[in-house]
């Protein structure tokens, strides 16, 4: 596909040469609307991948009249494990963000981000049980993706905030338990 | 490869069964050498990191060992499918911690004694199809001074008598039980409904002050972590100390044992391991005790080849690995309640009930059922509170019952006994291999259908339970009928080995059908002793450590015995 054929306003992210396999480095975007390409200057996720995964949170962990994951910091607590300790998890993420964003145009014609909280949620569901439509899933186990992602989540959320996530204790003065007791 | 200086015993693995025997050992004049793969953690290294702890669900690495990466296993349901990776921290390999001190390290401390009828289940109860069970070739009178020594020289905290079912006992606890917590509360106005027998769930944490350690001060953050204070009696802080301090005792950690060496006469020489700095050494003794854990103890000795021993050390009846066991029965059942639960105050577990033992209908031998603390932390109750959503919570609804049942939650526990079967077992996997170079054990395991009816029995039991107490029945799991259990049983499709690992190395008088004799000893070879948990023929319906403590002050004692009449030495 030629840059000149994308939709316009639309951000797509192109694979330059070689597969899902062995891929380390975030990949190139093009922005119809922008002057040339932006690379990223870290190994961790690149904005269009992080929108696309702050709004996977979001559904996981919605914010209501409590924090949601969102604001508790699961993107920094995601983008230090995928920084340091569990940048091997780095391809599954990337591969996995854009089989979320390849099944959301299937199934409804517009990227993640673009999709209502019900379209999302179905978008979700298909990933978590291996029933998404999309040839990305065809390297990448949607149900790794997701099973990882969620556990990620949860741990960002409810986890200890010295790792980056639960934000003032937000999970924990959400469920009543003493913020101190985690502190040693 | 260096050659160390003879020792009177080399003891591999410092956990519940090593570290007692180590200790005894040193303490009637033995020389010693105590290795362990794991590192020496200490009260230092003590924090409430609940990413950080002993839990598999964390993605994270496991607080107190082993290395994930460098100690992978394979696991399979069922001899010639292939078998899969699995890794410490996935379920099915079991969290025991690799450390000085071994799983005590980080455990929940429950410290139970067997009842009498534990040790004669084939006696009472026949071996059903496909069960391979036997009985142990000791009794509980045998063991029961030893129960006392344990309970008394480890630290546990309980109270004799409460528990209207156990058997009989020399002496009481040594230290006053733990106090009832409110989700005791729960359980005991369930239990009390239904013409139960609710006691306080013996510990091995000091309840008070004992041997120069602190009292529990009953923070939040026990199963799963090393207490900062030492008051959990952790084998680092009690047995190993002591081993130490004889001076007849050299504790080396961070030495992976690679096999165990034997003579042309088929006695056993020493050990092999790497150390720190990765170098091979060669470590001579009179006699070698292996207290690796119910997989990695057969795992060494199929190592341990020879010309005398082509198929492993001690392995002649091709008994060693097989009649592996863990406790399947009712996991935990949740109960969610009106009023609040929770209070900041832990174990989290100090009540229990034995009235299924052996009896009401129990399953072949049945178990204790008790309360468990773990689901007072956020993270691991909105990890696992999600069976009743399906596999895994998510979305608004999920933060709703988190947000509104954290502090409104009973949860139960209830081992029930394991079956021991043809198939089970443990053996070398054909092609993988750790970070040192050695071949992995393969699990192959499946539920047996007793293990099924065993663990629906508990669960409607526990169900029962909560609801007797008051529980909310609109988010209790349902009960299981018995049409939907037998449907069950026809595919069974489970399996795997979590905490309670036991078997491998079983004891019995029959060298056709074990590995050891009455006195964990190897059958085929002198000076050869295996003492940990998998020298269990069945696996009792309570968790084993203390019996596995018990056990090693018993076959202690014997090797003590013997080396003072003149026997076990290895010519030099």
């Amino acid at each position: 596909m030629r840059i000149s054929q994308l939709p316009r306003r639309h951000f797509f992210q192109l694979w330059a040469v070689l597969g899902l396999q062995g891929f380390f480095r975030p990949p190139v975007e093009i922005c119809a609307a922008c002057p040339g390409p932006v690379i990223p200057d870290s190994l961790a996720l690149s904005p269009v991948q992080v929108a696309t995964l702050r709004a996977i949170a979001e559904q996981l962990i919605p914010r209501d009249q409590d924090p949601g994951a969102q604001e508790a910091g699961v993107i920094d607590y995601i983008s230090k494990l995928l920084g340091d300790e569990q940048a091997d998890k780095l391809p599954l993420y990337v591969g996995g963000l854009i089989g979320t964003d390849e099944t959301s145009l299937l199934m409804f014609s517009r990227s993640f981000v673009q999709l209502t909280a019900t379209e999302q949620e179905n978008v979700l569901k298909a990933i978590e049980s291996g029933r998404a439509e999309g040839t990305t899933w065809q390297t990448i186990p949607s149900e790794t993706f997701f099973a990882t992602v969620w556990n990620h989540v949860l741990e960002s959320f409810y986890g200890t905030p010295a790792h980056g996530g639960n934000k003032n204790y937000a999970s924990w003065k959400m469920m009543g338990f003493p913020e101190h007791s985690g502190a040693m | 490869m260096s050659k160390l200086r003879k020792v009177n015993a080399v003891v591999v693995g410092s956990g519940a069964g090593g570290s007692v025997v180590a200790k005894e050992l040193s303490e009637a004049g033995l020389t010693v050498v105590l290795l362990e793969r794991g590192r020496h953690y200490t009260a230092r290294d003590a924090h409430h990191d609940i990413l950080r702890c002993q839990e598999s669900g964390n993605s994270g690495p496991l607080g107190f060992g082993p290395d994930i990466r460098a100690n992978p296993r394979t696991f399979r349901l069922r001899p010639g499918e292939t078998a899969r990776i699995i890794y410490p921290n996935e379920n099915g390999y079991g969290r025991t911690a690799a450390a000085v001190g071994g799983g005590t390290v980080a455990y929940g401390c429950m410290a139970w004694r067997f009842v009498e009828k534990d040790f004669k289940l084939r006696s009472l109860y026949g071996t059903p199809s496909g069960t391979t069970i036997e009985d142990w070739p000791i009794t509980y009178a045998e063991l029961e001074p030893f129960y006392t020594k344990a309970e008394w020289e480890v630290g546990i905290s309980g109270e004799a008598g409460s528990n209207p079912f156990e058997s009989y006992r020399g002496k009481p606890y040594p230290l006053p039980p733990m106090p009832h917590d409110r989700q005791a509360q729960f359980f005991i106005r369930g239990a009390r409904k239904l013409d139960l027998h609710p006691f306080p769930l013996p510990v091995a944490i000091a309840r008070l002050a004992y041997e120069g350690r602190p009292p529990c001060v009953h923070c939040l953050y026990c199963e799963g972590f090393l207490c900062e204070i030492n008051a959990k009696s952790s084998m680092h802080v009690t047995m190993i100390p002591k081993a130490l301090a004889t001076g007849n005792c050299e504790l080396r950690a961070q030495c992976m044992v690679r096999e165990v060496t034997s003579d042309q006469q088929g006695r056993v020489r020493g050990v092999i391991y790497f150390g720190p700095d990765k170098k091979l050494y060669e470590q001579l003794a009179d006699l070698v005790v292996v207290s690796c854990s119910a997989t990695e103890s057969p795992r060494l000795l199929l190592n341990s080849k020879s010309k005398l021993f082509p198929t492993g050390l001690a392995n002649r009846t091709d008994q060693v690995g097989r009649h592996i066991m863990d406790h399947h029965g009712g996991a935990g059942v949740m109960g969610f309640f009106e009023e609040q639960v929770f209070e900041p105050t832990g174990p989290g577990f100090t009540v229990a009930l034995a009235d299924y033992v052996h009896n009401r209908g129990a399953v072949l031998g049945g178990g204790m059922i008790s309360t468990r603390g773990e689901f007072h932390h956020p993270l691991t109750f909105a990890r696992y509170c999600g069976g009743y959503f399906g596999e895994r919570p998510w979305g608004k609804k999920a933060k709703d019952f988190v947000r509104r049942y954290f502090r409104s939650c009973v949860a139960l526990y209830a081992p029930g006994q394991g079956m021991p079967t043809e198939s089970n077992r443990v053996d070398i996997d054909p092609s993988l291999r750790d970070a040192w170079g050695i071949p992995v054990v393969r699990v192959t395991h499946c539920l047996h259908p007793m293990d099924l009816r065993s663990s629906h029995f508990f669960h409607n039991r526990m169900i029962e339970l909560l609801q007797a107490a008051g529980a909310i029945t609109e988010f209790l799991p349902h009960q299981f009928t018995e049409e939907q259990t037998e449907e069950a049983i026809k595919q069974i499709n489970r399996g795997g080995l979590g905490d309670h690992q036991v078997g491998g190395c079983r004891m019995g008088n029959d060298p056709k059908a074990s590995v050891l004799n009455r006195y964990c000893q190897a059958h085929d070879v002198d000076n050869l002793f295996v003492v940990d948990g998998s020298c269990f023929p069945t696996i009792g319906g309570f968790n084993p450590s203390l019996t596995i403590q018990a056990n090693a002050f018993r076959a202690a004692h014997y090797m003590i015995k013997e080396w003072k009449g003149g026997g076990l030495r290895t010519p030099a």
